[in-house]
């Protein structure tokens, strides 16, 4: 009793006060993320009583020392904390000695041995009985879905090379543009935690850090189900433990060879127009590595370090090609496929290439058997250059990058009151950051690009003149197709590379957890932690050169027509960049804001109340807070029932920008620190239960709330102050008979100084917009609730079967939103209602009515923005997945991991990112901005794929003295996703597929993809534990080059959404002005509308050798 | 085991099924069931800066009764395009209409019918290719109603050749509302100014695509109202008395009346203005010109032109273009004043006074004062 109470006081758990000390009987640790936990019954088969009081001795070559526990009054023990691997359990009862090895134990798993002792048939004193059979397979210790992958795995199934590319073995998942997508989530919506920290990219919730399977102990795909330990997700938990030393040095060399000249063809994408075809062809890919472990103290101190530097050469091969007109007909010929025949005129190769450095180096220490440490370091830095693709001057197309993560975390395990309480500490540093820099002064110079359809020999001092492209001169004597143009271009890049980013994203974390068994009408594990997140994301934007430069031609406002090329007329032009808040405008100014005088590069803005000045970088230095708390019961009623209860709590505070904070807003407002705090309560409920009661089948629900931690690219770029300039020059295009023509207005391609002359134009106007955005009061969260039933069965030892329903959905998002046609924006939560705030706001405003009537009226604008959210559709993603599974456990002979997925995701939101514009900027992306943006949006969502099959296995062959054979191989098939029709929106006319022209997936599916990868290895034992092997990977064996991603963008026109249209409703849809008005035009179509943009990757062949020992 | 797996199997599936085949009614929905509804008609106007003002928005629900709580389909608070805030077009009040519009720009307005659902495309517009300058297509076509003749419309009594389009797109939420028929006359300018007009739709041709017909008790006819002849811009600026603030014309610059439709010039003469030379800088006093001496012409079908006959080396016929000269005496202040009956009559016979535009306070303009330069 007073033994307990000092162990509750010790850990200062919150949740003690719900102990009944009276019935408190014993207390025990459970598992930790980073590792697995064991647990059964001993019985004697004698007595077939429960065998009270035996000595249960794990050990493993991954556990340094031992860990021993002793049966409870029921037979029971429970063994926590135990690092992943293969151990052996000696259970001591009446002096008798019985061993039962090979028993498998995962990270986040807990398995159930039982195991009976015969004392009747006891051997002699002192001789050992040993049990044969292993551990049933299936996780008894929670709901969680997904997969672990081993490196049984990663050595012997074709995949890619770092574990963030074998996250596809995971039933439902697939890639998606970011990354891969776990149960109908964007790949931005999962937590990537390695060694207990969270290596999640700050910024957009990417994958920052990333290692080589080698390096790799195990990796952990939780697809759902997760319980209040896990937290700050909604897509999938990630959890990746790299490897440990043991008391016997082991280690591996290893290199991998993929040679460009057994890649087969690629496909080629055709297009109709254009005159410049893009191919990227690999060169070679390799790797060499060596990866080492071993004691520096037997059972105390053991280490384990790896370095593996890998590279990738390429080229790409832009090839400049003509249009046929053969028939004379003045429109270029098209083949049987409706694309435009072509006629190559020229290429040029680009070599490009990217080098990563991955390491790891971890030492694992036990002071004492309470007591153990890990510290561990790893990174993956990268540095290369790439080459921009579309039509873009040669001179241009180089970009240098520098990017990748490192990362340091230690974990500190205290086991107390006889190791039957446990504490878990974490503490880490992540830094990622991605470095963009043009090569050359060329690449630094402002980016000037042309948006309409013009010859590219109008390029041709760019191109390498006629030598090069003279069979683009349109004018050249003899020109078989004087009718067309030879090569036309729809936009051309020269010059500067344009935007730039330098980011660095950084997250120290800490996190305390403290697990306690009660016996209480059954066992109660009790668990609850707190964590804590300091997140930082940097970032330095700029313009190449100040600013990018674009000219658009004069459009006929009757016929939509280019009139402006060739006929006289001049372009007209916009510049892009940034702008800073210089001062707001005095009581004075404020009379008669038009009579200020403005310096060069000063603008008036924020509705006229302060003066802006063009800059050529925009600077956001900003931090986040994430404090999480969680509470759990695990409660087995019975030893094959369990009941699990947890509740988890997680505070975000997002801090405006440091620039930012403490100044003064246009309305006299001083910026606060912090832009919202979200108070999020995710309550999470389970229950397992094993009709065997051998630990060999689970039935099981679940039911939890995951919410989602804002990734920080909010912060910069809605609470970080950033002002984006625009300057329209030439706006009127006057020609040069007009009485106010300005020459330097009427400038293009070749003219020279052209940026120079182009900034001194007269008939100019700039606009400015952006700084802080407004933040709904009573900002909620936003999360998915999910609900999973499923079963399995372990068929036959070591080989299991399972069913599960997942449902989930998505009904809160947070998102930007603009109810005045883009002039001001709110963050809230779309299809909510705010009447209450909205009421509030208005009462603030009336009040500042006289005192401050600039607030006053933003005031009343954010409340009339409020009182429309809950006009807007209300969000929907809801996922129904019906998963097969066949899971063979791993050995070093063989594997199967299989599984078939049915499911269907439909709903107006794809998640953190848009699936079809690609448009990465979580919570702030465009799909709610304007109202006029939202209908159609509800249909077959971008990542539905209903049939989703897989199958991984190998097979070795042990043919004794002559080596080793092993034969691997993975097969997927999934269906191809539901097409939409794409227009583009007046207001947010740069970006095309803004407007689902029709309902989302209107459209009919890409075809079903399938791809058969093979892994052929030979080995031999050279000496004991050591092992030299060979090994060749074919991927994409059978060649089949499926449609991956097909044109979605039905007009570059700007139109409205035809809700609720068919394809054929499209016929009578009309065009609107530039400025969003009618006009009875119906749209352009493009011409690729429908036809494939990608399609997968050509057949290759890998090579490589692993030494291990 | 196996049986309640199954079982469970079943019962999951079951719950699959249901879940996934229920799609929600959005806001931003169209409403394609029943008969196409009319939400909302809306005529081109001149008042505040929006293309479009409503003359009819629906009040009643589709399953509301006579006493229902209005249509939610029908637009209410809206963007309306890239130089524009929101605007109420209907009131948020779904029982509430609206009143007749009664200012439909004359000589260039247009009729807006704004639908709860697709119509038949093909029933109510034919297409045709838009060429280019050689006979090539562009790839774009143009909609007509000019034969399909979706709905009636007359002004004054008298039916109006028009013609407009088809426009599918668009719901309550987007700018322009739709999806709509866009009515025009064909000649605009043959419409009388502050004449009525009426709308009804033709049953038999505005169908949706299922062949529902317009309900009977929303064929209309729906009204509105040309806006008067009015002056909407006078050269130079009227309502300046203060010398300061007034920049002076030259003498071949005429007092130009801009109106709103095109006028005719015989019916702006002299005894609609008076008009005062030699006045003081505070454009008091002066001799009034004779009204024989004060000149009209047109250098635009909107504008009437004035000029003093009686200046020195005065221009003989100002409306032949090639004719220079002064129209006003060098170096002097005049003063216009315009008479209580001052009237004027557009091309198609609608009549306005004529007055000056009120200033930009909204206040009432009674003279128009300006100096002339010297030569």
């Amino acid at each position: 009793m007073n033994k307990i109470s000092k162990t509750l006081l010790s850990a200062g758990l919150l949740g003690a006060t719900l102990l009944a000390q009276s019935y408190i009987t014993e207390t025990t640790a459970h598992a930790q993320a980073t590792v697995g936990g064991l647990r059964g019954q001993i019985r004697d088969a004698g007595t077939k009583e429960a065998a009270v009081g035996a000595t249960i001795v794990a050990t493993s070559p991954a556990l340094q020392g031992e860990q021993v526990v002793i049966s409870d009054e029921n037979g029971l023990y429970f063994i926590t904390a135990l690092p992943a691997g293969l151990y052996t359990l000696t259970v001591y009862y009446q002096d008798n000695t019985f061993s039962r090895g090979n028993v498998l134990i995962n990270i986040g798993k807990e398995a159930v041995v039982n195991v009976t002792v015969d004392t009747t048939t006891a051997a002699k004193k002192g001789e050992t009985i040993v049990i044969k059979g292993g551990a049933p397979i299936i996780d008894q210790g929670s709901q969680k879905t997904g997969v672990t992958i081993t490196d049984d795995y990663t050595r012997n199934i074709p995949v890619g090379r770092t574990f963030g590319e074998v996250l596809g073995a995971a039933s439902g998942s697939q890639n998606d543009q970011y990354g891969t997508s776990i149960s109908g989530s964007t790949s931005v919506e999962n937590t990537y935690i390695v060694n207990g920290l969270n290596t999640t990219d700050t910024s957009h919730g990417l994958q920052s850090s990333n290692l080589p399977n080698e390096f790799v102990s195990e990796t952990e795909v939780i697809t759902g189900g997760y319980n209040a330990e896990y937290g700050r997700a909604t897509g999938g938990i990630i959890n990746v433990v790299t490897k440990s030393g043991s008391n016997e040095f082991h280690g591996s060399v290893f290199g991998y060879l993929t040679p460009g000249g057994l890649v087969s063809s690629a496909r080629t994408v055709e297009r109709a127009g254009g005159s410049i075809a893009i191919a990227n062809n690999l060169n070679y890919e390799y790797d060499v590595g060596a990866e080492l472990g071993g004691p520096i103290i037997k059972d105390k101190l053991w280490f384990h370090v790896g370095f593996n530097p890998s590279s990738n050469h390429a080229t790409t091969t832009r090839t400049v090609q003509q249009q046929l007109d053969d028939n004379q007909d003045g429109i270029p010929d098209i083949d049987a496929n409706s694309f435009t025949k072509h006629k190559f005129v020229s290429s040029q190769d680009f070599d490009h290439h990217a080098n990563t450095y991955f390491f790891t180096a971890k030492l694992s220490g036990e002071i004492n058997a309470n007591n153990t440490f890990s510290l561990s370091a790893f990174g993956n830095p990268t540095n290369g250059n790439q080459v921009l693709t579309g039509s873009v001057a040669p001179q241009d197309e180089f970009l240098n990058e520098k990017t990748g993560a490192y990362d340091v975390v230690a974990k500190y395990t205290s086991k107390l009151n006889e190791g039957k309480t446990q504490i878990d500490a974490v503490g880490g540093y992540h830094h990622g950051y991605d470095y963009q820099s043009a090569p050359n002064a060329v690449g630094n110079a402002p980016g000037v690009e042309y948006l309409y359809s013009r010859s590219l020999y109008e390029f041709q001092d760019l191109e390498g003149g006629d030598a090069k492209i003279g069979a683009c001169n349109d004018a050249r004597a003899g020109n078989p197709y004087p009718k067309i143009v030879s090569c036309p271009v729809e936009q051309y890049l020269e010059q500067g590379l344009g935007f730039l980013e330098h980011r660095d994203n950084n997250r120290l974390s800490g996190s305390l957890t403290l697990t306690q068994r009660v016996k209480l009408l059954g066992y109660h594990v009790f668990r609850g932690g707190i964590d804590i997140e300091a997140s930082s994301y940097n970032t330095d934007q700029n313009y190449s050169g100040g600013g990018f430069y674009r000219r658009q031609c004069n459009t006929d406002p009757a016929t939509g027509a280019c009139v402006g090329e060739g006929q006289g007329a001049p372009g007209t032009w916009t510049a892009q960049g940034f702008a800073v808040l210089l001062r707001n405008l005095t009581a004075t100014e404020l009379l008669n804001p038009a009579a200020v005088t403005l310096a060069t590069g000063q603008v008036l803005c924020n509705n006229k109340l302060s003066i802006c000045g063009l800059v050529d970088k925009h600077t956001a230095t900003t931090s986040d807070r994430s404090i999480g708390a969680f509470l759990q019961d695990s409660w087995s009623i019975l030893p094959n029932l369990t009941l699990d209860f947890g509740i988890r709590f997680e505070q975000q505070v997002a801090f405006n920008a440091k620039e930012f904070q403490g100044t003064t807003t246009a309305t006299g407002e001083i910026v606060p620190s912090s832009a919202f705090t979200l108070n999020n309560w995710a309550p999470r409920l389970g229950i397992n239960w094993d009709p065997t009661g051998e630990g060999k089948s689970k039935i099981f629900a679940h039911y939890g709330r995951f919410f989602e931690n804002i990734p920080m690219d909010i912060n910069v770029r809605a609470y970080g102050g950033q002002i984006d300039s625009k300057v329209s020059l030439n706006r009127h295009a006057r020609l040069p008979s007009d009485p106010l023509y300005d020459a330097n207005c009427n400038v293009d391609h070749g003219t020279a100084g052209l940026i120079g002359t182009l900034n001194q134009c007269t008939d100019q106007k700039t606009g400015v917009n952006g700084s802080t955005e407004n933040t709904a009061p009573g900002l909620q969260g936003q999360y998915t609730d999910e609900y999973i039933a499923g079963a399995e069965y372990e068929l036959v030892p070591d080989f299991k079967l399972g069913l599960t329903y997942t449902h989930r959905t998505l009904p809160v998002i947070i998102e930007d939103i603009s109810a005045d046609d883009a002039n001001s924006y709110v963050i809230a939560n779309p299809g909510q209602n705010f009447d209450s705030q909205a009421a509030d706001l208005d009462k603030k405003a009336a009040a500042e009515l006289t005192s401050n009537p600039a607030q006053s009226a933003i005031d009343t604008q954010t409340a009339n923005s409020l009182r429309f959210l809950k006009k807007e559709d209300p969000p929907s993603r809801n996922y129904d997945a019906l998963t097969l599974t066949a899971t063979q456990r791993p050995t070093h002979q063989s594997l199967i991991i299989a599984s078939y997925t049915y499911s269907q995701e439909r709903g107006n939101y794809p998640g953190l990112f848009s699936t079809e514009t690609g448009q990465l900027d979580p919570n702030i992306t465009s799909q709610y901005d304007l109202p006029g943006l939202v209908a159609n949006r509800y249909g077959f969502l971008g990542l539905d794929r209903p049939h989703n099959f897989k199958v991984d296995g190998f097979y070795m062959f042990d043919l004794h003295e002559a080596g080793l054979v092993t034969l691997g191989g993975s097969f997927r098939m999934q269906s191809g996703i539901a097409h939409n029709a794409l227009g583009i929106n007046p207001i947010y006319d740069q970006t095309p597929g803004e407007v689902y022209v029709l309902p989302r997936g209107e459209f009919a599916r890409s075809p079903t993809t399938e791809r058969v990868d093979v892994h052929v290895s030979y080995g031999r034992r050279v000496h004991k534990d050591q092992k030299v092997e060979v090994f060749v990977d074919a991927f994409n064996l059978l060649n089949q080059q499926d449609e991956l991603t097909t044109d979605e963008t039905y007009t570059f026109s700007k139109v409205n959404p035809v809700v609720g249209g068919q394809p054929s409703d499209l016929t009578h849809l009309k065009s609107l002005t530039d400025d969003g008005f009618s006009r009875n035009l119906t749209p352009k179509v493009n011409p690729n509308f429908g036809k494939p943009t990608s399609y997968g990757a050509p057949r290759s062949f890998r090579f490589g050798a692993r030494y291990t020992f | 085991m196996f049986v309640r797996s199954q079982a469970w199997l079943a019962t999951s599936a079951a719950v699959f099924g249901v879940v996934a085949c229920t799609d929600p009614n959005l806001p931003t929905d169209l409403r394609p069931d029943g008969p196409p509804e009319v939400l909302s008609v809306l005529v081109a106007n001149n008042t505040d800066g929006l293309q479009e003002d409503a003359t009819f928005c629906k009040t009643q629900g589709p399953n509301d009764g006579a006493q229902g709580a209005g249509d939610p389909k029908r637009p209410s608070l809206v963007d309306v395009g890239v130089d524009f805030f929101s605007a109420q077009i209907c009131p948020e009040d779904l029982t509430m209409g609206v009143p007749k519009a009664t200012d439909a720009l004359p000589g260039t307005f247009y009729v807006r019918i704004m639908f709860d659902e697709l119509l038949n495309g093909d029933q109510v517009e034919t297409l045709s290719p838009v060429l280019d300058g050689s006979g090539n297509p562009t790839g774009n076509s143009s909609g007509s109603i000019a034969t399909t003749l979706p709905v009636k419309f007359s002004c004054g009594g008298v039916p109006v050749p028009y013609d407009g389009y088809y426009q599918p797109a668009g719901n309550s939420f987007s700018w322009p509302l739709g999806p709509s028929l866009f009515i025009q006359a064909v000649d605009p300018t043959t419409i009388p100014t502050g004449a009525d007009c009426t709308i009804s739709i033709s049953p038999t041709v505005v169908v949706d695509k299922d062949g529902n017909a317009v309900p009977t008790d929303q064929l209309g006819p729906y009204t509105f109202s040309v806006s008067p002849l009015s002056v909407s811009k006078v050269a130079p600026k009227a309502g300046i008395t203060d010398a300061a603030k007034r920049s002076s014309t030259t003498p071949a610059d005429p007092i130009v009346f801009t109106f709103n439709d095109n006028v005719d010039l015989t019916s702006f003469t002299a005894s609609d203005v008076k008009l005062f030379k030699g006045v003081t800088a505070d454009c008091t006093g002066g001799v009034q010109v004779p009204n024989a001496l004060v000149g009209f012409f047109q250098d635009a079908p909107a504008d009437v032109d004035i000029y003093d006959k009686s200046s020195t080396g005065v221009n003989p016929d100002p409306s032949v273009p090639t004719n220079t000269g002064n129209l006003f005496q060098p170096s002097t202040t005049y003063r216009l004043e315009l008479t209580s009956t001052a009237s004027a009559t557009d091309v198609a016979g609608g009549t306005g006074a004529i007055t000056y535009p009120d200033d930009a306070k909204g206040k009432p303009v009674t003279v128009l004062c300006f100096d002339v330069a010297a030569m």
